[in-house]
C-alpha cells in the first residue's frame, strides 16, 4: 500500500507473542514462588532422591539429594530474572550513552573511549567476578555486578558502530541546520535509530548472563547454596548424568527455554519498533 | 539472410510479477546481432527487471512467465537452473550495473577478479588470463594496467571502478553486452569518456548492446533502436530517430518534454 | 548581498597512513571569493571534489574555513559558536540530495516538518506544518506517516516542506534533485522554482548537472578543484564560456539535439551498408 491513507494498528507479531509467552511464564512461575512453591525448595526427600517425575508427589521428580524438581525451578525464576536484570541493565544503561557518545564526538576522544573499552574487554570477566567477590564477599550481587561491568564495553562497540553510521546521515545534517544541538541530535535521532541494535545485544546478553551466573554459582562465587538457580541445579547434579539424566534436562531445557524467550522477545521488540517494518 | 539467424535475443510474453502484482506486462521484443538496442522508462517501469531477465538475474521471489532465448543456448534464460544459467553469465552475456563499487569484491585486486571471469568459463588458462586482464585494463582506457591490476576496488576512482567492470564484462568477448545505468553514478565528463568506451569496445567484441537508463539524451547517443517502458509494458518501440523525434504515445512524448530543460519559462 | 565569500579556503587534514608519516593536508577549497545577491537563483556547478560541497558546508555554517571570511546576510560567520549561528539556522535552511537518508526513518512526517520551528521556539508548529505540506503538494493527512511510506518524489517534497517552514530568507538545494527520474525532477524543479519566486528566497542551488542548473538559475558559478572557473548571469556562461574547462563540461553534457543527431549519422551509415 502506498496510498496516502491513515496507519492502522498492527497486529502483533508471532515473535512477539511467542517471546512474550515465555517470558510471560517465567516471570509468573517467579511472582508465584514467592508465595508457594510445591514443595519447600529446603526439604530433601530422603526416601526418594533422583526419582522420576511424579513420584510421591514431587510432578517432575526429585534431584539427586532429594529436593523438588518442579519447586526449584520455579524459585530459580527469580535468580534468572534478577541476574538478567541486573547484569544486563548495568551493561545496557552504561554502555548506551557511551557508545553514543564515543560515536558522535571528535576522532580524538573517541578513541581514547575505544581504547579504554578494548582494555576492558581484554580483562576476564570471572577474574573481575573473583576481585569483587574479595572485597564485598561473595553474593549473587557481586558477582552479577562484576558481570554487567564486563559487558559494558560489548554495548559500548555495537551502539558506536551504529551511531558512526547514524551521523553520516543527511538528516542529522538537517537537524544541525535545524539548529539542533548535540545532546537534542542524541536524544532524537541517534537513540531511536541504534535502539534496535541495543536491544538485539539485551538479548544476547541476557543469554550470557545466564550461564555465567550457573558458572559462577559452581565456582561459590554466585548465589549462595540455599538460592535455588537453574545454573546451580545442572552443576550440583552433574553427576546424575550417568544414572538419572532426566533430572538436567529439566533446568537446561528451562535455560533454553529463557533464552529463545528473550531472543524472540528482542527481535520482536526491535522489528515493532521500526515504523519501516511495522506500518506496511 | 534469413530473420530469425540475425535474432540473437528473444524475449516472448515476459511476465514478471511479485504474488499477484505484475511489474513486466507481456514484453515480446528481439535484440539482433550488433544490435543496440536501448530501454528508457522512469523508475518503477520495469526496465531494469526486463534487463535482469535477459541476463537471467532475476531476484528470488519473483515468479516469471514467458521465455527469454539468446541464440545458440539450449535453455530458457527465464526458466534456466541457475547452474546453467552461471555458465552463460560472464561468458555470453556481459554485465555493467550502475554501482561500480558493490560490482566488485572489496577484498580481491583488481587484476584477480578480471582473470576470474575467463578462468571460471576456461576460456584462459592461468597465465593467459593474466596476460589478457593487462590487455583489457589497456583496452577500458586505464593508464598504467600492470600497477591497476594490483590495486584494490577502494583505491579507484568511480570512473576508474566502472571501467574495470566494463573490462570483467567484454573480458571472454560476449555476445550481447548488458549495461544497467552504467554512468548514472559518474561525473558528467567522466560520463562521456565511459559512454564513448562502452560504445567502442562493444563493437570491438561483436557484441550486441542493451542498454538502459532513464536519461533519453544518453540513449540517443549509443543506441540504434528504443523501447519505451511505463508501468511494466512496451508502449512504443522503433528507431531512436523515429521515436524520439515523432513520438506517438503520450507517455513518450512526456518524458521527452520533462528531459528537455532548455525550453521551459521562468516559472515554469 | 545574501552570500558573500572572500578568499576563502579550507583544508582538511587527511588521517596519516602510518603514526610516523606526515599527515597529507587536502585544499577541499582555495582562494574562493564569490557573491550571492539577495533574491537570486544561483547555481554552483562541479564534478565530485570541485568544492562544491565544501562551499555549501560552509554557506551553512556547518564548517568553518581555513582562511578568508563567510557573511551571510552581513554577519560574518567566522568563528562564530553554535549560539550566535541561532540567526543563520532562522534565515537559511537545506534541501538535500537523497530523499531517503535526509528524513529520519523513525520520526513521522510531521515531527520531522516541525523540528526546526521546535528547535528554535516558532510558535503555531501544527498550522505551519499544514502550510508547508499543502505547499508543496501533499495532503493534510501525510503528517501522520512515516518517509518510507512516500516515493522518492514526495519524500523531496517532505524535505521542502521542512526547509521552507521556518520561513528561511535563503534555500540551499544540494543536487536536490540528481536522484530523481525526469518526470519527478521536472515536477520538483518547478516546485522550487515556484517557492523562490513566491516568497522571494534566494536560492543556492549546487549541482554537477548543467541542464539543470541552466534550467533554475539566474546566475552560475562553476567550480574545479576547489577553484573558482568561472561566474556570471547563466545565459552569458552557457552561451560564451571564458574558461576552457567550462567549454569542456558543455560539451560532455549529453543532449537531446546531439544525440539525435549521431543516430540519425549512424541509421544513415548503416542503411548505406546494407544497401
Amino acid at each position: 500500500m502506498t496510498g496516502l491513507e491513515d496507519t492502522q494498528r498492527q497486529r502483533l507479531s508471532p515473535m512477539l507473542l511467542v517471546g512474550g509467552a515465555i517470558v510471560g511464564l517465567i516471570v509468573l512461575a517467579a511472582a508465584v514462588s514467592f508465595f508457594w512453591t510445591p514443595w519447600s525448595t529446603i526439604f530433601t526427600d530422603v526416601d526418594h532422591p533422583a526419582a522420576g517425575p511424579g513420584t510421591a508427589g514431587h510432578l517432575l521428580g526429585t534431584d539427586s539429594r532429594g529436593r523438588d524438581i518442579a519447586s526449584l525451578l520455579m524459585a530459580g525464576a527469580k535468580t534468572t530474572l534478577y541476574v538478567g536484570i541486573l547484569a544486563v541493565g548495568i551493561a545496557s544503561v552504561v554502555g548506551t550513552p557511551l557508545g553514543i557518545l564515543a560515536g558522535m564526538v571528535r576522532p580524538g576522544p573517541a578513541e581514547f573511549i575505544m581504547r579504554i573499552t578494548d582494555l576492558m574487554l581484554a580483562f576476564p570477566a570471572l577474574l573481575l567476578a573473583l576481585a569483587f567477590a574479595t572485597v564485598w564477599g561473595s553474593s549473587l550481587t557481586t558477582a552479577m555486578t562484576a558481570i554487567g561491568i564486563a559487558t559494558i564495553p560489548s554495548f559500548i562497540r555495537v551502539v558506536r558502530a551504529g551511531t558512526v553510521v547514524v551521523m553520516t546521515t543527511d538528516y542529522v545534517l538537517a537537524a544541525r541546520v535545524a539548529g539542533r544541538r548535540r545532546f537534542g541530535i542524541a536524544l532524537r535521532h541517534v537513540l531511536p535509530n541504534v535502539i534496535g541494535l541495543v536491544i538485539v545485544q539485551v538479548s544476547v546478553s541476557y543469554a550470557i548472563a545466564i550461564l555465567a551466573e550457573a558458572a559462577l554459582s559452581y565456582l561459590g562465587l554466585g548465589a549462595g547454596p540455599t538460592t535455588p538457580s537453574w545454573g546451580r541445579m545442572l552443576y550440583e547434579n552433574s553427576a546424575a548424568l550417568t544414572y538419572a539424566p532426566v533430572i538436567l534436562i529439566w533446568p537446561g531445557l528451562a535455560i533454553a527455554l529463557a533464552v529463545l524467550g528473550c531472543n524472540l522477545l528482542g527481535d520482536g521488540f526491535r522489528d515493532r519498533l521500526d515504523p519501516r517494518l511495522v506500518q506496511r | 539472410m534469413n530473420q530469425s539467424a540475425r535474432n540473437l535475443v528473444t524475449v516472448e510474453h515476459l511476465t514478471i510479477s511479485a504474488g499477484r502484482t505484475a511489474l513486466v506486462h507481456d514484453v515480446s521484443f528481439v535484440i539482433e546481432r550488433d544490435e543496440r538496442l536501448g530501454i528508457i522508462g522512469a523508475s518503477g517501469s520495469g526496465k531494469t527487471l526486463t534487463s535482469m531477465a535477459v541476463a537471467g538475474l532475476l531476484p528470488d521471489g519473483l515468479e516469471a512467465a514467458g521465455s527469454v532465448r539468446l541464440e545458440g543456448v539450449d535453455i530458457d534464460l527465464v526458466s534456466g537452473s541457475e547452474r546453467r544459467l552461471a555458465r552463460v553469465r560472464g561468458l555470453r552475456i556481459g554485465t555493467v550495473f550502475q554501482e561500480p563499487m558493490t560490482a566488485l569484491n572489496p577484498t580481491m585486486t583488481i587484476g584477480r577478479q578480471v582473470a576470474e571471469v575467463m578462468i571460471r568459463h576456461h576460456t584462459r588458462t592461468r597465465r593467459g588470463a593474466r596476460a589478457t586482464t593487462l590487455d583489457l585494463l589497456a583496452a577500458t582506457g586505464l593508464a598504467d594496467p600492470g600497477r591497476m591490476s594490483k590495486s584494490y576496488p577502494h583505491q579507484l576512482s568511480g570512473g576508474q571502478r566502472q571501467r574495470v567492470v566494463l573490462a570483467i564484462a567484454i573480458a571472454n568477448r560476449p555476445d550481447l553486452l548488458i549495461c544497467d545505468e552504467p554512468t548514472t553514478a559518474l561525473d558528467v565528463t567522466v560520463q562521456a569518456r565511459v559512454l564513448e568506451l562502452i560504445a567502442k569496445q562493444s563493437q570491438e567484441v561483436d557484441a550486441a548492446l542493451l542498454f538502459v537508463s532513464h536519461d533519453l539524451a544518453v540513449v540517443a547517443s549509443i543506441c540504434d533502436r528504443v523501447l519505451v517502458m511505463f508501468d511494466g509494458r512496451v508502449v512504443e518501440q522503433g528507431s531512436v530517430v523515429d521515436v524520439l523525434t515523432h513520438p506517438r504515445h503520450p507517455h513518450t512524448r512526456q518524458l521527452l518534454a520533462d528531459s528537455d530543460l532548455s525550453g521551459v519559462g521562468e516559472t515554469g | 548581498m545574501a552570500v558573500r565569500l572572500a578568499g576563502v579556503s579550507r583544508q582538511y587534514r587527511q588521517r596519516r597512513r602510518s603514526p610516523f608519516g606526515q599527515p597529507l593536508i587536502v585544499d577541499a577549497l582555495s582562494g574562493v571569493t564569490l557573491d550571492i545577491p539577495r533574491g537570486a537563483r544561483f547555481g554552483i556547478v562541479g564534478e565530485s571534489g570541485s568544492g562544491k560541497t565544501t562551499l555549501m558546508r560552509l554557506v551553512a555554517g556547518l564548517d568553518q574555513p581555513t582562511t578568508g571570511t563567510v557573511t551571510v546576510s552581513g554577519t560574518e560567520l567566522t568563528g562564530l559558536r553554535e549560539g550566535g549561528l541561532a540567526f543563520l539556522r532562522r534565515s537559511l535552511q537545506i534541501v538535500f540530495q537523497d530523499p531517503m537518508g535526509s528524513l529520519d526513518p523513525r520520526m513521522r512526517v510531521r515531527d520531522i516538518i516541525a523540528e526546526p520551528l521546535q528547535v528554535q521556539g516558532i510558535g503555531g508548529i501544527d498550522a505551519a506544518v499544514a502550510t508547508a505540506l499543502d505547499q508543496v503538494g501533499l495532503p493534510a493527512g501525510a503528517g501522520r506517516r512515516y518517509p518510507h511510506q512516500f516515493s522518492g518524489g514526495q519524500r523531496q517534497r517532505i524535505s521542502i516542506a521542512r526547509a521552507i517552514a521556518p520561513a528561511p530568507d535563503i534555500l540551499l538545494a544540494d543536487e536536490a534533485v540528481s536522484a530523481l527520474d525526469v518526470t519527478v525532477r521536472s515536477q520538483i524543479l518547478a516546485l522550487l522554482e515556484s517557492i523562490a519566486v513566491q516568497r522571494g528566497l534566494t536560492l543556492i542551488f549546487v549541482s554537477h548537472d548543467l541542464a539543470v542548473v541552466r534550467r533554475v538559475c539566474d546566475h552560475v558559478a562553476v567550480l574545479s578543484g576547489g577553484r573558482l572557473v568561472e561566474s556570471g548571469p547563466t545565459e552569458r556562461v552557457y552561451s560564451a564560456p571564458e574558461q576552457d574547462y567550462t567549454r569542456e563540461l558543455l560539451a560532455a553534457v549529453p543532449t537531446l539535439a546531439k544525440g539525435l543527431a549521431a543516430a540519425s549519422t549512424r541509421q544513415a551509415a548503416r542503411s548505406s551498408r546494407l544497401r
